[in-house]
């Protein structure tokens, strides 16, 4: 049997899309460009149209692309849809006091779901390589991830004023400093833990640590809390999430449907699935983030107020749907994530 | 005896106090903030005597709307009127320019007397085209019936006298510019640090607040039905229960939060119930599905 690859595609394609491409853009845009310019605004937009707003639909692609996959998960399937569309109508009939609050919902939702993701990554990175967390070092881990949003999340939520997301402003929780400084040192303690602990498995199992299962929760730390005044920065960050997520559904993707329909492994099938996925993809993307909000526009709602409402229930909607799809616990989802795209691509001899 | 007497005559005198015997208009929670060059003048809306109004109005500051207007007409001890938002200096953009939709004339019980605040509806006035801001100083009888009354100045009306005073030309324009600079809408919270300028609200005041808050009473106790209804699924085992149970935690949640999250900035434990409270629900929305079995 043949060693089992780290890598779903290769070292620099891996540690790129996992986070590596975020720290060089961070050094990059530290250097040269602080704040966000016409330029990097326009490659946001086109970022988002092909690795962010891809992302989210990637997400609906998996569960509604099947009979099966909705059967599994009947209610994130129909029951969660139904929900946020009662929140939905809340916030349009009442967009001074209801809407700032779903927007606000959305916006905290949204960092904490970047954790679980990252959390969820390095112990994906972990498995493939056959090191086996512990529940401390596990804990440590989680405890650092969510620390960097935490404790930015708690600073900014001590700060007086309003937030806005298109034109929908929402309130400061006003926040005592203390909470944001007290979560920072819980994180840099659970580093410390956590790193104690590895330190102390490679000593004993005299191995090294394959730095990509560390690099989610360092590219993590960059994005919440290194870049807390670098705004062009902040402005990338749904990108490179999305880089992640991308990468991990694709090679989802290609190994599910070819397990489910036995088809060969070749590299015409992985260049066209890949495409096909992709081109789906990048339609639903554009349904759900550009149309759909013009869609609800067209019924005399502000454009400013229906995009805000419509992208934060969309997201919502996909926090929830990937919390439940993504178990690596359900043999379903984790042996698949155990693929190399050399095993898709070609024939073994 | 002078003294009892006295006390009686101030206590009968509150007995029938005209404000006594009317019903009480209910003020919209937020306030509007019209940083204006002369000064800042507060007002509070009527949100269930004019919905629509006070909600577009709300809107349009909050967006911004109203920004660079100016004071175009002045009528001594009547009223004064500001720019419609069309006119303003700065150029509208459109998402603002979207903002602004017909309103029709809404008629009233209420006078446009002193420190009331109107709007011009359509088709009302042609020199006050619509969306135009007026604030009455004195009785103004020529507005009754022809502008939607929407609020009340609550603060600034040293600043409202002084505008009235400027002298105007012979249309009633105002020979100095009165622009209002920016318009900010201020929450519930921030009322309450306004208020601490005055006087110090207890902890009992603000547990009395919480108390006898039937949303909060309806939000919490559904919550709490949510969890109890997760709690249960889990426990016996039914598919269906335990994620119905967080679904209706999560309606709820949302429901709390919309009463917690503006009040948050004055009670510092609310601040706390806010933020963890989200932390707190978004773990629990964690424990969502599981994948269903398959029948046999």
């Amino acid at each position: 049997m043949s060693k089992r690859s780290l890598y779903f595609v290769n070292a620099p394609v891996d540690y790129l899309c996992i986070g590596a491409i975020s720290l060089i853009v961070y050094a990059f845009l530290l250097v040269f460009q602080r704040e966000p310019n016409s330029t990097l605004l326009t490659a946001t937009v086109v970022l988002s149209i092909l690795v962010n707003w891809p992302h989210f639909a990637a997400t609906n692609y998996r569960l509604y692309h099947s009979k099966e996959n909705m059967r599994q998960y009947p209610m994130t399937a129909f029951v969660v849809p139904l929900a946020l569309l009662l929140m939905v109508a809340l916030a349009f009939r009442w967009p001074v006091a209801a809407a700032p609050i779903l927007v606000q919902l959305y916006v905290f939702w949204s960092p904490y779901h970047y954790s679980g993701q990252s959390v969820g990554i390095s112990m994906l990175y972990a498995k493939r390589a056959g090191i086996p967390f512990g529940k401390t070092e596990q804990w440590a881990l989680k405890g650092f991830i969510f620390g960097t949003f935490m404790s930015s999340f708690a600073l900014r939520a001590s700060k007086p004023g309003q937030g806005l997301f298109y034109d929908i402003p929402f309130p400061s929780l006003n926040l005592p400093p203390h909470v944001a400084l007290t979560i920072h040192v819980l994180m840099w303690i659970c580093a410390a833990v956590f790193l104690i602990l590895i330190g102390r498995w490679c000593y004993r199992e005299k191995r090294i640590l394959p730095p990509i299962i560390l690099l989610p929760a360092v590219a993590q730390y960059f994005w919440f809390v290194k870049a807390m005044d670098l705004n062009s920065f902040i402005e990338l960050v749904p990108f490179f999430h999305g880089m992640q997520y991308l990468l991990i559904a694709w090679a989802m993707q290609l190994k599910e449907k070819m397990d489910e329909q036995h088809i060969a492994p070749s590299w015409g099938y992985v260049r066209w699935e890949s495409l096909r996925w992709m081109a789906i993809n990048i339609a639903v993307g554009a349904f759900l983030f550009w149309l759909l909000p013009r869609v609800v526009e067209s019924t005399e709602i502000a454009i400013g107020t229906a995009a805000a409402v419509v992208v934060s229930a969309v997201q919502i909607h996909h926090f929830f749907v990937d919390g439940v799809i993504w178990k690596l616990k359900n043999p379903k989802v984790g042996e698949p994530l155990l693929v190399n795209i050399d095993e898709m691509a070609k024939v073994s001899a | 005896m002078k003294k009892w007497l006295c006390c009686a005559i101030f206590i009968l005198g509150l007995w029938h106090h005209p404000a006594e015997a009317q019903a009480p208009i209910k003020l919209a929670r937020e306030r509007i903030v019209l940083h204006t060059s002369l000064g800042d003048i507060v007002l509070a809306l009527y949100f269930e005597l004019a919905p629509a109004h006070a909600q577009q109005i709300a809107q349009l500051s909050y967006t911004g709307t109203y920004d660079s207007t100016w004071v175009n007409y002045i009528e001594p001890g009547q009223f004064f009127a500001f720019s419609p938002p069309q006119d303003r200096y700065k150029p509208l953009s459109p998402a603002q320019q979207s903002h602004i939709k017909p309103l029709p004339l809404l008629p009233s019980a209420l006078l446009n007397e002193r420190g009331t605040v109107s709007i011009v509806s359509q088709n009302t006035n042609p020199h006050n085209p619509q969306h135009s801001l007026i604030i009455v100083t004195g009785r103004a009888t020529t507005l009754d019936g022809k502008a939607t009354i929407i609020g009340h100045v609550e603060r600034g009306h040293e600043v409202m006298d002084r505008i009235e005073k400027i002298p105007t030309d012979k249309q009633g324009v105002p020979l100095q510019d009165i622009q209002i600079i920016k318009t900010e809408v201020i929450n519930f919270s921030d009322q309450l640090k306004f208020a601490h300028d005055e006087y110090t609200l207890s902890t009992a005041e603000y547990l009395s607040v919480l108390n006898t808050d039937p949303w909060l009473n309806f939000f919490g106790g559904i919550f709490l039905l949510g969890i109890l209804t997760f709690v249960l699924g889990r426990k016996i085992g039914a598919y269906w229960l335990a994620p119905m149970g967080l679904l209706i935690a999560l309606v709820a949640g949302y429901g709390l939060f919309i009463w917690i999250n503006p009040r948050a900035g004055g009670i510092k434990q609310l601040s706390y119930v806010g933020f963890f409270g989200m932390l707190a629900l978004y773990r629990l929305m964690g424990f969502f599905e599981q994948p269903r079995k398959r029948q046999t």
